[in-house]
């Protein structure tokens, strides 16, 4: 076999493992997010995914692709906002079990509930004509798209950081993450603010739906294709952390384009190589919360 | 808890009494087989994925089947008897799809086992309909084991083998495209191994070319970003897409997104309508096809006006390969029993082996006798979707067909490959 390390194959792999991995971070943050306040191991976020790329194949014909990236996480938002009010909400104080296989359960059923309505078959969605075809870089070229995914979720990654650190509303997620009882303590009604955050996760995840849909498709068990690794991401980030679910997402993304470039049978083993080695180093992940579901 | 409640033998009497009455009436009403009177129908039990990923091209060759057995029906059946066809639905699970053959064959007592789709499926009911003496005709699926090393006495195959169709596709791009040198993106489960190893008899070997690389992806994979960037990085005249399904759907989309259309050509040994649906307007390559509603013989011409008039259901819909899958098939077998005047397993196996018949293709199609493989033109196809886009028709050009003779393997070849000599009739006497 040819190994070819030539500097615009270097380039254009880490260009696209960026791109990989900015989809598992988008999902991640959600997660971890949820995961860190609410000690929710949410499996309903791959279904959340799913719902946001069929909201784009549903609307696309009429609104075309770029009101869909406003519109679907408002959607999807709002039944994440639901899901979270009408049935996570009770059993909040029972063991994360519980939790745990009530999303499960429920991600099947929304699963199938979507087979039902759109059917089996995989949409086809290309990407928005503006962004089809491919740029040159200099160093090298890539897809248009791919490069759109990257600006555009490092805006938005940006913009969920500032939610998080400079507004009122992000200090006391921040601090019931840390705390919970002592935000209840301090009087802040900590049921609204989970529906809220459930919400923030879902919308997020929504828009990974939308985002990945001209790059892999449309179809039913999509959800579940992609909620695994980004658990690999949450723990290797470590539970809870915003900045460990970016470093993580980017980690692996990056490490699975290289080891397609230097030894592909090795590409789906490598990213749980990556979660052991890193749990041996760091139990907690790369920057983990001490004391979440410890 | 709750008062248990009990059901009474008077009310259980009234349900079944009134669900009894009920079935009788839907029978009356129905009216007796009148046309057949005395001679019991010909039990085909037919066994498809209608559920699940595949369902889109299990339906077409039950549509198919459907379209065959009504044809024989309009004429008054065959030897006189009518032909009755139980469907049965088994996915992509070679338990599942065993489980149904069972029912087919020990609860309604069907004479013959037809359809199937996936590899898996095909051989658990291949090696069942064996050990039951009973005659299995598959439909679609490609893999070579089928009429190779686990081939048997009483299954025949329609559709092109995997040997068949890669050979028929390296032959084509080797000699028109001028291709080289390839790098292969492989399904990691035997179809696609054998697919790899076709390709490459053809253009290593053969033409003496050169496979400067390959990647194994696991079955659903949705993302070949990093392998389509490595293959750009080393140059290959074409890439070969040696997946199926949603795998090559996302391959061949990806292959456009990263602009490699302007840098190599992309072919693979085996694609078809349901994938073009998915691939949309990134449609592109060489494929092989063991038929596409524009074959312009007039057999084919008449057997799309047919399928038309009865199923169109969108504008642009047109018949599938898979309908005519189905469709050949059990015209064959009607034929084969009509030759022999009975139902009976044994003659109807001698009367199909070797037998030619009219493929709806341009060279006569025949059963070969050794490995009962329906040998067969192999149609290579441009995959396109351009403007001119009008049908379902538009979805492949015919670039053009290798003989089924050039394209199966030699019975040398096949010994060597690990064909399986197939069992003595005797065998199957009951």
């Amino acid at each position: 076999m040819h190994l070819n390390l030539s500097g615009t194959v270097i380039v254009t792999q880490l260009l696209n493992g960026f791109a990989l991995g900015m989809l598992f971070t988008l999902m991640a943050v959600g997660l971890t997010i949820i995961l860190g306040l609410m000690r929710v191991i949410n499996f309903t976020h791959g279904v959340l995914y799913t719902l946001g790329a069929y909201t784009l194949i549903t609307l696309h014909k009429y609104l075309g692709f770029w009101p869909i990236l406003v519109i679907a996480p408002i959607c999807v938002g709002l039944i994440g906002m639901a899901i979270e009010a009408s049935m996570i909400r009770p059993i909040y104080r029972r063991d994360p079990l519980f939790t745990l296989l009530l999303t499960f359960g429920m991600a099947m059923v929304v699963e199938d509930v979507v087979r039902l309505v759109w059917g089996d078959i995989p949409y086809p969605m290309a990407a928005p004509e503006i962004l089809s075809g491919i740029v040159n870089l200099g160093v090298c070229v890539f897809s248009k798209y791919r490069l759109f995914v990257i600006i555009f979720t490092t805006i938005l990654l940006f913009l969920v950081w500032l939610l998080l650190e400079k507004t009122a509303l992000g200090k006391t997620i921040l601090a019931g993450t840390f705390d919970r009882e002592m935000v209840v303590i301090l009087g802040i009604k900590i049921d609204l603010l989970f529906t809220l955050v459930f919400g923030i996760g879902a919308a997020l995840a929504a828009i990974a739906g939308v985002l990945s849909a001209p790059i892999r498709g449309v179809f039913p068990p999509m959800g579940t294709d992609i909620i695994m690794p980004s658990f690999v991401v949450v723990i290797i980030g470590g539970m809870g952390s915003f900045w460990g679910a970016v470093i993580g997402g980017l980690l692996v993304g990056i490490v699975k384009s290289f080891t397609v470039e230097i030894y592909s049978p090795m590409a789906d083993v490598i990213v749980f190589i990556l979660l052991a080695v890193v749990l041996l180093v760091r139990p907690r992940g790369i920057s983990g919360i001490e004391g979440l579901l410890e | 808890m709750g008062k248990k409640k009990e059901i009474s033998r008077r009310s259980f009497l009234k349900v079944a009494g009134a669900a009894g009455a009920a079935i009788t009436l839907d029978q009356f009403l129905k009216g007796p087989y009148v046309a057949y009177a005395g001679a019991p129908p010909i039990l085909l039990g037919n066994i498809e994925p209608l559920s699940g990923p595949y369902a889109d091209s299990g339906k077409d060759e039950n549509q198919g089947a459907e379209y065959a057995n009504n044809e024989y029906n309009k004429k008054g059946g065959v030897l006189g008897r009518e032909i009755k066809m139980i469907s049965e639905d088994a996915p992509s699970n070679p338990g599942i799809g065993v489980q149904k053959a069972k029912k087919l064959v020990e609860r309604d007592k069907v004479l013959f086992l037809t359809g199937t789709l996936t590899s898996s499926v095909t051989l658990a009911i291949s090696d069942y309909a064996w050990s039951q003496k009973m005659l299995f005709m598959a439909f679609g699926s490609h893999s070579d084991d089928t009429t190779m090393s686990k081939a048997h006495r009483s299954v025949f195959r329609t559709t092109s083998s995997n040997w068949m169709l890669s050979t028929a596709c390296a032959t084509w791009i080797a000699k028109n495209w001028n291709v080289r040198k390839v790098y292969h993106i492989t399904a990691d489960y035997t179809w696609g191994h054998t697919a790899r190893e076709s390709m490459n008899r053809i253009i290593v070997k053969k033409f003496e070319g050169q496979e400067i690389g390959n990647d194994f992806t696991p079955l659903g994979t949705t993302d070949f970003s990093a392998q389509l960037l490595k293959a750009r990085g080393l140059k290959p005249d074409c890439l070969i897409c040696n997946c199926y399904g949603g795998d090559q759907v996302n391959l061949v989309k990806q292959f456009k997104e990263f602009g490699l259309e302007k840098e190599m050509k992309l072919a693979g040994p085996l694609s078809g309508t349901p994938m073009m649906k998915g691939i949309g307007t990134a449609a592109n390559g060489a494929w092989g096809l063991t038929w596409h509603s524009t074959v312009p013989t007039a057999g084919s011409k008449a057997f799309y006006d047919g399928l038309m008039k009865v199923y169109k259901t969108y504008d642009a819909w047109r018949p599938s390969y898979r309908h005519y899958l189905g469709y050949i098939t059990h015209v064959q077998l009607f034929e084969a029993i009509k030759r022999t005047g009975t139902t009976d397993t044994i003659p109807v196996i001698k009367a199909l082996e070797g037998h030619k018949f009219d493929g709806l293709k341009w060279n006569p199609s025949y059963w070969r006798a050794f490995d009962h493989q329906n040998i067969q033109d192999v149609i290579v196809g441009l995959a396109k979707r351009d403007a001119n886009w009008k049908s379902e028709d538009d979805y492949f050009e015919i670039l053009g067909h290798l003989k089924g003779d050039e394209a199966a393997p030699s019975s040398e070849e096949w010994k060597a490959a690990g064909g399986r000599e197939l069992e003595p009739y005797d065998s199957l006497k009951k």
